[in-house]
């Protein structure tokens, strides 16, 4: 298994499109948050000041991080590298793990580095405009919980779309819009019960108030945690049933 | 080299497609210190058969390798290397970084990279991207992520395609020296001409079934392509004393070929019947004769008017 692991971060690192992304990513952190939230903020720098800083930024960037593991795990098929990887692996059961191992990695590794720069963006923002904070209040526990389990999330959806979409853009356009779009319509027929469907309930673990249709963050995260054990297991069933490629 | 449980043994490998039997209870046996060709017409099941030796696709069979599944050996990486796309690398990856990844996921040290790209000739291009190398230099590179683990055996899935003259006898001297040292290669070839000179075993499938296996020297042998070739001054009485004596002949450039006998057993049968020879010699087949013999009918796609 860590022989497998070391291959996918290697996959990982050694891709262009890795930096690409996650340069954008960045781009758009110091813009959203340095610039917007911090350096033109609208005079809202409370004590929740920085605990919305991080929520915004993990709401921002995780489906960005969820692209590069949707490429970590499509890549694989559209250039036949799979081929390799089942070889050299004794069991397809050590690749699906390690490619969890990776994935997970990337998101809550790739989640901090981008809070890290994005609360650092907004206070010297806040700085630069001439204001400055006062004490902040944290809520680390929740913050963490919540904002782990959506970044998390956020990956395993598209880890699992990779796998079983195989894809590569089809699975990126299904994650960034037609889950999306298909829930929404979905919503129309469920109404209140729309917050069991997946991308609904991701969107829930993160939200601050009661919206009509999205359960509370607690409850969210169990639906959100419901739909990566059962789609991932569908998930596996397939990748080690089906053939390589 | 004669069994001891150290080979390929493929066993009844069988791939349906929906309605469409790809492959049809397929078992041959692949033996160190040899290359074996391995033939078929285009979409005869190769490509397919290969990927089920390795697992890769999923259907019916056994194929052992030293009499163990891939997946019970501790290193698969030490046991069999693979070559089964060309281009089965990410486009924009550098040549070295494909390896490394390859070496990270067999447990292979990351100093073997720098031994294979050397062995392949592409130490200079190792940096750059291999989407824009040539179909040669793909292959190159994926005959490197082939032996990086230095396995035992090899499965080679068209390696000479798009390799130039030059590159196609780099090839044909790799392969025969890396089965030299008591290594096995597995290898498909549309190039048959080629195949005769690289390979000392073939096994041959139409339409996913199995029609050959052996020697190359006995596939030829076997051919109705070979015979004896003899002419002689008379043809009418030459014709007359090969019916007499129930020979197998058809006529063949100003002479007669006959099957079934040796030139003494010809050579007799003319002094028998008077008839004075002015030309008798033993005429091989090609592999390419024995080939389209065999697989005869079993081409999946064939032009019109052959």
């Amino acid at each position: 298994m860590l022989a497998a692991l070391r291959s996918e971060i290697r996959k990982v690192l050694s891709l262009r499109s890795t930096y690409i992304i996650f340069g954008l990513g960045m781009l758009l952190v110091l813009l959203m948050n340095g610039w917007v939230s911090g350096y033109k903020h609208s005079g809202d720098t409370g004590n929740s000041f920085t605990a919305g800083l991080i929520t915004s930024t993990l709401q921002g960037t995780s489906f960005l991080l969820g692209i590069i593991v949707l490429l970590q795990i499509t890549q694989e098929y559209r250039h036949n590298t799979i081929y390799y990887t089942l070889t050299f692996a004794r069991r397809r059961a050590s690749v699906i793990l390690a490619k969890v191992v990776c994935a997970s990695l990337i998101m809550l590794g790739g989640s901090v580095l981008f809070v890290a720069v994005g609360v650092a963006s907004g206070v010297i923002g806040v700085a630069a405009s001439g204001d400055s904070l006062g004490a902040q209040s944290i809520p680390w526990g929740e913050i963490l919980t919540r904002g782990g389990m959506y970044a998390w999330g956020a990956g395993m959806y598209a880890l699992i779309l990779g796998l079983l979409i195989r894809n590569q853009v089809g699975s990126i356009v299904v994650y960034l819009f037609g889950a999306a779009i298909a829930e929404q319509l979905l919503g129309l027929l469920l109404k209140l019960n729309a917050g069991y469907l997946p991308f609904m309930a991701l969107e829930g673990v993160m939200m601050q108030a009661k919206t009509d249709g999205v359960f509370s963050p607690e409850k969210s995260m169990a639906i959100v945690l419901g739909w990566i054990i059962v789609a991932g297991m569908t998930a596996w069933l397939l990748f080690k049933r089906r053939d390589a490629n | 080299m004669g069994y001891n449980g150290a080979m390929i043994d493929a066993q009844n490998l069988t791939k349906r497609y929906k309605k469409k039997l790809a492959v049809d209870s397929l078992s041959f046996r692949v033996e160190p210190g040899k290359v074996t060709g391995f033939l078929g017409p285009n979409g005869s099941g190769k490509s397919t058969t290969m990927r089920l030796m390795l697992g890769l696709d999923r259907g019916a069979g056994t194929t052992l390798f030293d009499e163990k599944p891939l997946w019970e050996h501790v290193q698969p990486s030490a046991v069999v290397g693979i070559l089964l796309e060309a281009k089965a690398f990410h486009p924009t990856r550098s040549a070295r970084n494909h390896l490394r990844v390859l070496a990270d996921a067999g447990g292979i040290p990351q100093a073997r990279v720098e031994e294979v790209l050397d062995m392949v000739g592409l130490k200079d291009v190792a940096k750059k991207g291999p989407g824009k190398f040539s179909l040669g230099m793909s292959q190159r590179l994926g005959i490197a992520a082939a032996i990086l683990g230095e396995p035992k055996y090899l499965i080679l899935d068209e390696p000479a395609n798009g390799l130039d003259p030059e590159g196609i006898a780099w090839l044909r001297q790799f392969i025969k020296d890396y089965a030299d040292k008591g290594n096995a290669v597995f290898v498909s070839s549309h190039l048959l001409s080629e195949m005769a000179q690289m390979a000392d075993d073939v096994v041959v499938i139409g339409k996913g079934k199995f029609l050959a296996e052996g020697s190359i020297k006995d596939l030829v042998a076997g051919s109705a392509h070979a015979g004896v070739f003899v002419r002689s001054t008379n043809e009418v009485k030459l014709k007359k004393a090969f019916q007499v004596s129930r020979v197998k002949f058809v006529s063949y450039d100003e002479g007669f070929k006959v099957s079934g006998k040796t030139t003494d057993e010809v050579g007799q049968l003319l002094f028998k019947a008077g008839l004075p020879v002015l030309e008798l010699a033993r005429q091989d087949a090609s592999l390419e004769e024995a080939f389209l013999e065999l697989t005869a009918g079993t081409e999946e796609f064939s032009a019109k008017g052959r």
